[in-house]
Parts: structure tokens; sequence; C-alpha cells
């Protein structure tokens, strides 16, 4: 049977998902990698939120300047590092990423330690019951506040010149430079707002997970599994992908036993595999057209 | 006076010299063509101009020394590329390759009234307008890649082989608006080509280059006159 509930809890897990595919998908879309890094960052974010809320800044003022100093980190980690690869085989700048996740994990481990600390809630406590179904208003603030990222990333890319500038240096960037356009700073900028993604990410599931160092690892595995699913350069695409594997794997893991609650990893997978089977392009993707 | 001075080019790739020492210049409101075989360096000329493979020597555009200056710097300065193969943006609209062209310009309603006379230069793009630039022609790209370049309002337009891999009537009809754009709008055009009788039909001026050097230059008459470039060329 499948209840409201499992559904509102899919909708919910899905919409962490989609915060951190969201940044996958803004990388790709300006620079046209993968940043296999992009949840070990986010877990940077949320450390350096839990030192603010610590100095005894309010939450919302604590996350808002983390969003700010993500912005910093994803735009030096482009320039420091990522920079060097540009041009060159896009595994190499891809490989350079899993360097960056192993970087910040270390970093973290460093400066935090390992041991396990809370993070507070952007929203309050207390439940809301609709349609036979519970929710916090952290996941109702969730769903909310990623609803509200969606449609700012579509204006962003689809009506603002700098979005415009984004998509041409990703999708070639030599003819954009001919056009005049700084294709350097542009991906600084694309690395910069897709690590404030990732930060949001983070600063909406922290409340609800232990801090560690690798508590974005699974995040970012369903993350991978939504962006692709969506095909890669839609925003919309990533975002319905990661709802519907957000509910499949809750619905799955509640009612199919033999997956219950140690194989709900793997369903993302699997529903994966079976529709790129059927659509290679992803669900949102453009099919590659080349004429030669 | 001349808008683009070129004195001494070499330019190459990675350790290869491709280009051993051209001098070339195209007035303003001129039009040059360079002709000559596959691998001859046309396509490396080009690409030295506006900074795209290492090179040394001296290329001043309007008089400003651009040998060392960075692509994009080159493109705001003025200076257009229509590069070989198009490079158009494939998975944008037409639209947004036209807009994508006028990114560095601010006034909307100029912009605007450019995608205007881009779609009235080639009214088949209007046609196309929302499609994606992957699902357009290979006539079509080359007109698209042409109005994009337009888009930024180059003084100088540098064409990369526009007949490429076209049918000899849509290279025609290319060839048609790159005719009214000189005489309409005074636009100087560096053009490299392989047909030679299309271009020297559209310029004032030519030079054949061969394995790196140019080996004939004259006014576009003269040049189609000469024996060699009959044989070679135009296939009399």
């Amino acid at each position: 049977m499948i209840a409201v509930q499992q559904i509102v809890d899919g909708i919910t897990a899905g919409s962490i998902y989609a915060a951190l595919a969201l940044a996958l998908v803004l990388v790709y879309r300006s620079t046209g990698l993968v940043n296999f890094a992009q949840g070990q960052m986010a877990a940077v974010s949320v450390y350096i939120g839990w030192s603010l809320v610590e100095t005894g800044l309010p939450v919302w003022l604590a996350v808002l300047l983390t969003l700010l100093i993500s912005l910093v980190i994803g735009a030096l980690t482009e320039r420091l590092l990522i920079r060097r690869f540009e041009g060159q085989e896009p595994l190499v700048a891809i490989v350079a990423t899993v360097a960056v996740l192993i970087c910040f994990n270390g970093l973290i481990n460093l400066v935090w330690g390992g041991s396990v600390r809370a993070f507070p809630s952007l929203f309050p406590d207390d439940v809301v019951s609709f349609l036979g179904a519970r929710a916090t208003w952290g996941d109702v603030g969730t769903v909310a506040v990623l609803a509200g990222t969606v449609v700012i990333l579509q204006l962003f890319f689809l009506r603002t010149r700098l979005g415009l500038a984004l998509r041409t240096a990703a999708d070639n960037p030599s003819s954009a430079r001919l056009l005049g356009l700084p294709v350097g700073s542009l991906l600084l900028v694309g690395w910069g707002l897709a690590a404030v993604l990732g930060g949001l990410a983070g600063c909406l599931v922290a409340p609800s997970v232990p801090l560690q160092p690798n508590m974005m690892d699974t995040i970012l595995v369903y993350a991978l599994a939504a962006a692709v699913l969506g095909g890669l350069d839609s925003p919309l695409g990533a975002v319905v992908a990661a709802w519907l594997i957000g509910i499949v794997e809750t619905v799955a893991g509640a009612n199919i036993d033999v997956i219950g609650s140690d194989l709900r990893i793997a369903v993302p997978l699997v529903l994966l595999a079976l529709i790129l089977l059927v659509r290679p392009q992803g669900l949102f993707g453009h099919r590659d057209v080349e004429r030669l | 006076m001349s808008l683009l001075e070129v004195a001494g080019l070499r330019a190459g790739y990675g350790a290869a010299e491709v280009l051993h020492g051209i001098d070339l210049s195209v007035a303003e409101g001129g039009a040059t063509a360079v002709l000559g075989a596959n691998g001859a360096g046309k396509t490396t000329l080009l690409r030295a101009i506006t900074g795209g493979v290492r090179r040394s020597g001296r290329i001043a555009f309007d008089g400003t020394d651009i040998t060392a200056r960075r692509t994009d710097q080159i493109a705001r300065l003025g200076v257009g590329h229509v590069p070989q193969g198009r490079g158009t943006l494939n998975r944008l609209s037409v639209r947004d390759n036209l807009l994508a062209g006028a990114l560095l310009r601010r006034n909307r309603r100029e912009v605007k009234a450019g995608v205007a006379e881009c779609l009235q230069l080639f009214p088949r793009l209007g046609e196309r307008i929302d499609a994606s630039a992957a699902a357009l022609s290979g006539g079509e790209q080359q007109m698209l890649a042409i109005a994009r370049a337009l888009m930024g309002r180059p003084r100088l337009l540098l064409l990369d082989e526009p007949s490429l891999g076209l049918a000899p009537r849509v290279t025609a009809e290319v060839f048609a608006a790159l005719h009214r754009l000189r005489t309409e709008s005074g636009l100087t055009l560096l053009l490299v080509e392989q047909n030679a009788r299309i271009a020297l039909d559209l310029v004032d001026d030519a030079a054949v280059v061969e394995a790196g050097r140019l080996t004939l230059t004259g006014p576009a008459a003269e040049i189609a006159g000469d024996d060699g470039v009959r044989r070679a060329y135009l296939g009399v």
C-alpha cells in the first residue's frame, strides 16, 4: 500500500538530492564537467555554517554568510585548480575534481576533527498535517526553498545575459572566445554559483543528519543519479528526477521487503540504468546531434 | 589607411611552424581573399590574427598591436571571426546563437534591431529561429555563424572557407549576402577560400598562400588573370 506519507517523505528526501543535483547541473552547464567534489564542498560549507552558528549568530544569518563564503570557495577552486585543466581532455579535469574531493575531506578532518556535531534547523520544529500525511516545517521549507531556487535558476539561465554567456561558454568555449567572452571568468562564476547551491543543499539536509566529513557522500550518489536522469543540462529535469528517485526509493524501501533500508541506495541506480536504456539523453536532456 | 596590418607573421602549433613570415594588409572598407590549397596555412592565418595559435611577428588592428592579446580581447576590439566548421552553439536555439553574438552590447533596442537585420540578410534563419542550431543544414549553420559574428558589430570580419561543404546554390546564397554586406554596410572582410572563382568575385585584393608563404599578391582582377592561379585554382 503506497501511503501519501511515503510520497511526502519521498519528495522531502528528493528535494535535498535536487538541491545538490542543481549544483552539478550548473557546473555541467557552465563548464561541461561533472564535479565529483560537489558534495564534499557542500560538507565544507555546512561545517563553516556550524562554526558561524557557534559564534552566536542567528541561524538564517549564519546560512546566508555560509552561502557567500561558499561562492568564494567555489570560485577559488576553479581559479586555482580546475583552471589548469581547462581545454584539455575533460577526463583529466574530472579526475582533478576527485582530488578536490579528497582534499576537502582532509581539510574538514584537519580543521573540525571527525567528531559528530549537530546543526540547527532554519525552520520551526512544529509538524503540519495535510491529506493524512505529516511533515515538519523543515520538510515544507526544504521543498519551498528548492522550488524557489529552480525558478530563479531557470530565469537566470534563460532570461539573463550572464546566463546566456554561461551557456555559450559551456557549449563551445572557443566560439565563446571569438565572440569576446572571457571564458575563464565565466567558468569561475559557474563554479561559484554551484558551490552556493551545494552549500544550500548542505544547510537544508544538515539539521536532519549528524555532521561528519562524509555526510554528503550518499546524497551525492542520489544527486548524480538525478542529474544524469534529468539530462545533465536541465535544472527542471534534475528536480523532477530527484523527486522521482526520492519517491521510488521511499516507496520501494517501505513496501518491498528485499530492499528494506540496506538496498535503498541501489534504487536510484537501477532506476537510472532502466531509464537510460530507453532514453540515453535522460528525461529532459537534449540529444546531442553533430553534423559532420 | 589599412585596418589590419600583418608583418613577418610566423605561427604554428606546438613545435610545428605553419606560417613562415606573412605580410598582408587589408584596407578599411576593403576586402581581401587569401586563396590556397588544403594545409597551405589559410586557417592558421586567421587563427593567428585572433590569437588562437602560437604566433610571432606583428599584427596590428586599427593601429593597435594585437600580437600578444587574448582572443576575447581581440574580439572586443572589433574583429569578428567565423571559424572553420562554423562553431555554432549547437545546444542553443538560433535566436540564442544570435543573442550570444551580441553579449557585449548593452543597448537592448540596438540588439533587437541587429537580430532583425540578420534575419533580413538571411531570411532562412527567421524560419528556424526557435530550432536548435544542431538541427540546421550546413548552409543554414554557415549563415548563422556569419549572422552571429555580425551581431557583435565587427569592423573587420574574418571568414574561414564559408563555402566548405555547401552545395553551389547555397554557396551562391551565402556570397550574395556577403556582397550585400560589402556594398550596404562597408564592412571590411578578410576571406580565406579554396573556391577561388567565387572569392575573387567578391573582393578587391587577393593573395595566394602556398606552404605557409604568400607567393602572389595583387588586385583580384590581376590574380584572376594570373596563369598559375588560373591553372591551379580556376581550372582553366
